[in-house]
């Protein structure tokens, strides 16, 4: 009986003509997904991980899924003990999709019904021998939904150019976000792009620290050429750049907006401790540093670093209430802070923090350039530290006196940190502001975008609030454990993401995207720069003016 | 009544007895004109239980020459070729065909893989089939039908069919096909009998090799 006429008398619903199923469901579960046995027509070498399916279910219900594995199989372990003479090609094409045979391992993510409306998440299985097709463009698209002001086309599903993976950016910027990836894996060019997303969105402002100067004005690739950064591409004043190292800045022919200089009396030993392994402080030496800025007050520091021991030290050991090589060993290692041009006694002109956080309550976005200090991971972790700390100071206190109807809502804040690890890592992430900030979530309209390569590094608590990952290849099993951690169904995905390309390809999974999807992400170039300027529409410049005004003067 | 266009095909013999798998047809030799090991010939089932009677078809799975006594006392004489010849059509004993039932085509010519549902009656006439039926019997062709028709392997395996038999009928049928379509067929006829056989792979890693070798060989390039 042709299958036609069995579908009628069955009363399956029939397939898409043309589509040719890739192969049937053979076994598996909800939570290890599904074993898929090729069709002998599937060419097993056709297809690769990442890529997506839909399987016909028996109600007319389609499941959406991803490829997590594949291998082969057979119907007889004696088979590979009697394979076709190299020379009996017939032999061999006959038993490879027959006795032997291709197997796909499905992770089955969305429900699509036939009456359309948004995915679900799945709740149960297809049948046994339901049909595999490769999912359609339009299939994929109605998953990952039309691109408008808060989704973000970030790029491409594999093998599918003409589909669009758009990134809902609103939810992206609601929880803390995390992109991870080996060295050279396009990391930050993936960030900026997402930045320039939301700032286009106009969904948050954005505090990045700068660490290679690859966000500000511009920047190069590894062959030379060079690409805009968010200062350029929002030339409206949107972005501002601010410099610690305004020499560097010049050099590069970098527009920066102003200059940050630190006072030394506003370092509290808070911002120090983050130091400690860096500095080599030992406990005693960390527990010194709060006992002295109890006993020194603001100008702990100058006082610290004066040529002449002040009397007040002195009296400190002659009392015995701090040891003489305590203190020694401390005066030594706050040399640093000698060599870290920005600290200064008494910087001039008004309080940077203030500013910073004025610009980014009017929506502007900072980009703070390290120039050279970039090199030394001290001053990073001691401006980050610092400058978060204050920030987000002023947002608590903005946000309880919004709550108590003193004050306006803070604007949405993205914190964008790199080499993260640093920052977060388990001794140091239960008592920094940016663990703080992550377990916060966005109770105080403070989210983090952590850029690092090593997530192993990130305390497991804060991992856990990362909401949406984007990630690029990583090959350390640490790494890749530590990127699915509270994950469900992570084990099939650990394959995907073992086999990215090592550049422009990256898996993206948590709160910002229905599904986890394997995206080649888009050029960032001429295309985006068009699309990306040409988008300040009358409306966002309406707005932007106006809460420029209620900042500078008020209701 | 035959609801099919009957083209004309060379009459093969006569049903000497049947059962629901197989029947066995009597036929002289025809000078030359014998069925083949492994080809197709069609009988029309029982007229008279179904008036819409349909055309059972079945493999050529052995031939038998029987001796008798006048034979064997040809055997030994000495006398004219024209006299054996002679004696070799007009032989008072058939030649047995045994021939294992493959499908039948229904009423409105389309082909079934499976059993017929009665066996033909006792003298009834068999044809071999044309290349236009033996198409008709395997090759897609219904609409929106993209699977080749290959349940008759099935029934051979079922049948006890043995490895000769299963490469000469592979063979007869691929002659019908040219080009590309030929090859498909062997390739899909292949895979189904990976299938059917896939708990043997002692004797897949026999068969396929044969099968292999006389699609390409002169059977199956003739």
């Amino acid at each position: 009986m042709p299958d036609s006429d069995l579908d009628a008398f069955l009363g399956r619903p029939p397939l898409t003509r043309g589509a040719r199923p890739l192969g049937v469901v053979v076994g598996g579960s909800l939570s290890h997904g599904l074993e898929v046995m090729l069709d002998p027509h599937t060419v097993l070498e056709g297809l690769a991980v990442g890529r997506y399916v839909v399987i016909h279910g028996q109600t007319r219900k389609r499941f959406f899924g991803m490829v997590t594995d594949l291998s082969l199989g057979a119907t007889q372990a004696d088979l590979a003990s009697h394979p076709p003479a190299s020379e009996d090609a017939y032999s061999a094409e006959v038993l490879r999709g027959t006795a032997a045979y291709g197997l796909m391992h499905v992770a089955p993510m969305l429900e699509l019904t036939a009456e359309g409306g948004e995915p679900r998440p799945i709740k149960t299985i297809p049948a046994h021998f339901a049909q595999v097709l490769e999912a359609s463009e339009a299939e994929v698209n109605l998953v990952f939904g039309a691109e408008d002001r808060t989704h973000f086309h970030i790029g491409a599903p594999l093998e599918m150019d003409d589909v669009r993976v758009n990134l809902d950016l609103a939810r992206l910027v609601e929880r803390s976000s995390g992109v991870f990836g080996k060295s050279g894996t396009g990391k930050s060019f993936i960030t900026r792009m997402l930045l320039a997303g939301v700032i286009r969105a106009g969904l948050a402002s954005c505090l990045v620290f700068d660490m290679h100067n690859d966000y500000g004005w511009s920047v190069h690739d590894e062959s030379g050429r060079e690409y805009k950064g968010l200062r350029q591409l929002f030339s409206d004043g949107r972005v501002s750049v601010i410099t610690l190292d305004p020499e560097t800045s010049r050099h590069r022919q970098s527009k920066t907006d102003r200059e940050l200089r630190i006072s030394l009396r506003q370092i509290e030993p808070e911002d120090v401790e983050l130091l400690a392994g860096l500095l080599g402080l030992s406990e005693i030496q960390v527990g010194a540093l709060h006992f002295l800025r109890r006993r020194l007050g603001r100008d702990w520091i100058v006082k610290l670093l004066a040529e002449e021991e002040s009397q007040e030290l002195k009296q400190l050991v002659d009392e015995e209430r701090l040891m003489a090589g305590t203190l020694g060993a401390i005066q030594r290692k706050f040399e640093l802070f000698r060599r870290l041009g920005f600290l200064q006694e008494d910087p001039l002109g008004e309080d940077a923090v203030e500013e910073i956080f004025a610009r980014l309550n009017q929506g502007t976005s900072v980009v703070l350039e390290f120039g050279t200090y970039g090199n030394q991971l001290e001053a990073y972790l001691l401006v980050a530290n610092y400058l978060t700390r204050q920030i987000h100071r002023r947002y608590v206190e903005r946000k309880n006196r919004a709550a108590g109807g003193q004050a306006q809502e803070p604007r949405p804040l993205v914190i964008v940190i790199e080499e993260a690890h640093k920052f977060l890592d388990p001794s140091v992430a239960g008592h920094t502001i940016f663990g703080t900030i992550a377990r916060e979530l966005r109770k105080y309209n403070v989210t983090l975008l952590v850029v690092d390569q090593r997530p192993s590094g990130i305390d497991e608590e804060v991992m856990s609030q990362i909401g949406t990952r984007v990630t690029c290849l990583l090959d350390n099993e640490a790494d890749i454990r530590a990127v699915f951690s509270g994950v469900s169904g992570a084990g099939a995905l650990r394959e995907v993401l073992a086999r990215l390309d090592t550049r422009q390809q990256a898996l993206i999974l948590g709160h910002a995207v229905p599904m986890p999807v394997v995206v080649q992400t888009r050029e960032y170039g001429e295309a985006l720069y068009a699309e990306l300027t040409g988008a300040v529409d009358e409306s966002d410049r309406r707005a932007r003016r106006e809460r420029t005004r209620k900042a500078l003067y008020g209701e | 009544m035959n609801p099919m266009p009957r083209p004309a095909s060379p009459l093969v013999g006569r049903v000497l007895r049947a059962n629901v798998s197989e029947f066995t047809l009597g036929c002289r030799a025809q000078g030359g004109q014998l069925p083949a090991f492994g080809s197709l010939v069609r009988v029309a089932a029982d007229r008279v239980a179904d008036p819409q009677a349909v055309e059972i078809l079945g493999v050529v799975a052995d031939l038998r020459l029987e001796d008798d006594p006048f034979v064997r006392q040809l055997v030994t004489a000495e006398v004219s070729d024209e006299y054996i010849n002679d004696q070799r059509d007009r032989r008072q004993v058939p030649i047995e065909v045994r021939v294992i039932h493959a499908g039948f085509f229904d009423a409105r010519a389309a082909a079934w893989h499976a059993l017929p549902p009665r066996p033909p009656l006792a003298l009834e006439q068999i044809f071999a089939c044309t290349a236009d039926e033996v198409r008709r019997f395997c090759a897609p062709g219904g609409l929106g039908e993209r699977a080749w028709k290959l349940g008759f392997l099935a029934l051979l395996v079922e049948a006890q069919a043995g490895d000769a038999l299963l490469s000469a009928v592979l063979a007869h049928i691929a002659q019908v096909f040219d080009g590309e379509a030929r090859v498909v067929f062997a390739l899909e006829a292949g895979r189904e009998l990976a299938r059917l056989l896939s708990a043997d792979v002692l004797r897949l890693s026999r068969l396929l090799p044969q099968i292999g070798q006389t699609l390409t060989g002169p059977a199956g390039r003739a």
